[in-house]
């Protein structure tokens, strides 16, 4: 696969996920597919996970800002977006809107990703849930909030 | 410039940070833009992490991955530190740190021009005490 073949492969996953098309963006996905970063094995457990996310967030939607590709791994900075309604990992919804910056570094072989590593801010994730709060310390520190 | 030419360059600014030495203007042009800190011009670069140096007096960064495509190098970092010393008005906690981010530079003329990041600092505030759950599970992150 070329650079750009992996980028449009990217392209793609992101945009099928987006329509909620799983079963198109689960064929992007390698059967031995790791997260670092999420600690998931399998592509069954990718599965498991993106329907957790659907299920607190059912409009999460990602919008690329930059994509770039080196060898076999493609990164992307994406803004993305939605909205609680549902419960996540033992939360319950809160209806709150969050918007995120994250980058996703996924590595291809033969047209599937293998094998990823993702960075999100998750403090300001969980702070615009509201579930977050500074201590007396951290209000200190970030008196702007 | 080619993509290693360039990435060498990100190696090099990696490298100042770890040795803490802020003489960076080879490296990094004088109207620097850093979106993700609103840091304009290399001397505001310069202050805010003079005020992390100091505060972390231990603070290296660990490349994990590096990318380069275009102008503009992609870099995977692992930062650690121990928060020994005063750092913006919090008194030195003894508290290690760890937080992990990636940095998309963009290079014109062998000099970084402009920056922004993605940082996990979840675990860099929770670690500080800066912050607090409420109604949430505490083995999120």
């Amino acid at each position: 696969m070329s650079l750009e073949e992996n980028k449009a492969l990217i392209r793609s996953l992101y945009e099928a996920f987006n329509k909620r098309n799983l079963a198109l963006a689960y064929k992007s996905i390698a059967p031995n597919y790791v997260n670092h970063t999420l600690q998931l094995r399998g592509l069954e457990d990718f599965k498991q996970f993106i329907t957790m996310l659907i299920k607190g967030f059912p409009d999460f939607q990602m919008t690329i800002e930059d994509i770039i590709a080196e060898g076999e791994k493609v990164w992307v900075r994406t803004t993305n977006t939605g909205t609680h309604k549902g419960e996540f990992r033992g939360l319950a919804p809160t209806d709150k809107k969050f918007t995120e910056a994250a980058v996703y570094i996924s590595r291809i072989v033969d047209g599937k990703i293998v094998e990823e590593w993702y960075i999100v801010d998750e403090l300001d994730f969980l702070k615009q849930l509201g579930v977050i709060e500074y201590t007396e310390k951290g209000k200190k520190l970030f008196p702007e909030g | 410039m080619s993509l290693e030419e360039n990435k060498a360059i990100i190696r090099r600014w990696i490298e100042a940070y770890n040795k803490h030495d802020l003489a960076l203007d080879d490296l990094m042009a004088h109207d620097f833009f850093d979106h993700t800190l609103q840091l304009r011009g290399l001397d505001s670069f310069k202050q805010f992490y003079a005020m992390f140096f100091k505060g972390f007096p231990d603070t290296h960064a660990t490349i994990e991955d590096i990318t380069a495509e275009g102008d503009k190098v992609w870099v995977r970092v692992k930062v650690t530190g121990t928060h020994t010393g005063e750092y913006r008005g919090i008194a030195p906690t003894g508290k290690k740190i760890t937080f992990t981010g990636v940095d998309i530079c963009r290079i014109v003329d062998g000099r970084v021009v402009e920056a922004e990041s993605v940082n996990d600092f979840l675990d860099f505030y929770k670690q500080l005490g800066v912050i607090e759950y409420k109604g949430f599970p505490e083995d999120i992150s």
